[in-house]
């Protein structure tokens, strides 16, 4: 029996009313069950990490205290990505190599990819081929507030994990979302604005807001489909990247939940102030990555 | 979402230019103009109906409309990277 059933009901009515509010979907999420497993070993690991003089033993311990992320991180350690010659056998032995900055990333990233591979099969792909769009884009084209690659990726893996939390705790409202969207030929985001008063942008950064991570991931998600929605106004333009790598995954083969790729959110593109000669570069450093795509799957399938 | 029709061995689907008039692009396979993507622009304002490269058109398409087409190509035409283009 899913526990937020009544909520969502209840959400469901005041929407149609027009009476959500942000804190009405804060009330939602407090009355449904979080995801699993986030974000005690992320949230231990950040806090040693803030500390400039940490612990390798420390936070090598924190680490390894949950299994499914360390074998997470030292198998993305050694993937063709980091391209290390040497064979990163241990936690500690990363962190040394690494540092503190890209080894809290990894752990995000193992978290995330433990998260979210529990959702359906085109939704774990899409995540995992947008962090790669994203991620390739980055590497040739500076992203603005400074964002690295690596922290593209994250943006790319987490920008629909709000329709894991609608698909898990509500399978027959999201089912009737999905089956809306399909009839009337509208964006599944549209679907849920309309059936439920909120959607999985809102649901998603108001989890990764829960779940600490960064001001700029959180409007990064928050913002994908609607730039408004961006929780703080100077990240808009990493959340029209986040729109972009959206609408070129769709478009490229890996769609979310049905094949239609949802449009860029208004005024996006212009946004990221990409001269338009750059798309076809853009798009070509994509399908260069995408075998990426298959090898993370695996590496989450362990 | 552009829907890409068989026409002999090439691919045809609508696209959206910047000005809001609908063009076609025309995709072709390898060996055909070396796999080329030509978009054709209707006439307008006294301006004769254009058949150019992609590359020659972007300026021309929004970039919905570039990215739909190149990932067609892709999907079509390409090397195996992405899932195959389904057509109507």
């Amino acid at each position: 029996m899913r526990e937020g059933a009544g909520i969502w009901e209840r959400a469901a009515s005041t929407a149609r009313d027009g009476l959500n509010t942000p804190e009405d979907i804060d009330q939602i999420l407090d009355e449904i069950v979080t995801l699993p497993s986030m974000p005690g070993t992320l949230t231990h690991v950040t806090e040693l990490l803030e500390n400039p003089d940490y612990s390798v033993e420390e936070v090598a311990k924190a680490i390894s205290a949950d299994p499914a992320i360390t074998l997470k991180t030292l198998r993305l350690v050694n993937s063709a990505y980091y391209g290390f010659r040497q064979h990163v056998a241990s936690v500690e032995h990363a962190i040394v190599l690494l540092g503190a900055k890209v080894i809290r990333n990894l752990v995000l990233t193992a978290t995330a990819l433990e998260s979210i591979q529990q959702g359906a099969e085109p939704f774990f792909r899409h995540s995992v081929a947008s962090a790669v769009c994203l991620r390739a884009m980055a590497n040739l084209h500076p992203l603005p507030a400074g964002a690295t690659p690596e922290q593209a990726f994250i943006y790319g893996l987490l920008h629909d994990v709000g329709k894991m939390v609608l698909e898990e705790f509500m399978p027959e409202d999201w089912q009737m979302v999905l089956d809306a969207a399909r009839s009337e030929k509208i964006p599944v985001f549209q679907a849920e604005q309309r059936w439920l008063g909120i959607d999985h942008a809102m649901v998603g950064a108001r989890l990764a807001a829960r779940w600490r991570l960064s001001g700029e991931l959180v409007s990064a998600i928050a913002g994908h489909h609607d730039l408004a929605q961006c929780t703080q106004p100077g990240y808009r333009s990493l959340a029209a990247w986040t729109s972009l790598a959206d609408y070129i995954t769709s478009s490229a083969g890996f769609p979310c939940d049905y094949p239609a790729p949802v449009p860029l959110a208004e005024g996006a593109w212009e946004e990221t102030a990409l001269p338009v000669d750059r798309l076809p570069g853009l798009l070509e450093a994509f399908f260069e990555a995408t075998p990426e795509i298959g090898q993370l799957i695996k590496t989450a399938e362990g | 979402m552009t829907i890409w029709e068989n026409q002999g061995s090439a691919l045809v689907g609508k696209v959206q230019l910047r000005d809001n008039r609908r063009g076609k692009a025309v995709l072709l396979p390898p060996g055909q103009a070396g796999g080329a993507v030509a978009i054709v622009i209707p006439a307008a304002g006294g301006q004769a109906a254009a058949t150019v490269a992609i590359e020659d058109a972007l300026h021309d398409l929004t970039p919905e409309s570039i990215i739909s087409v190149l990932c067609a190509k892709e999907r079509a035409f390409g090397s195996g990277r992405l899932p195959p283009l389904e057509t109507a």
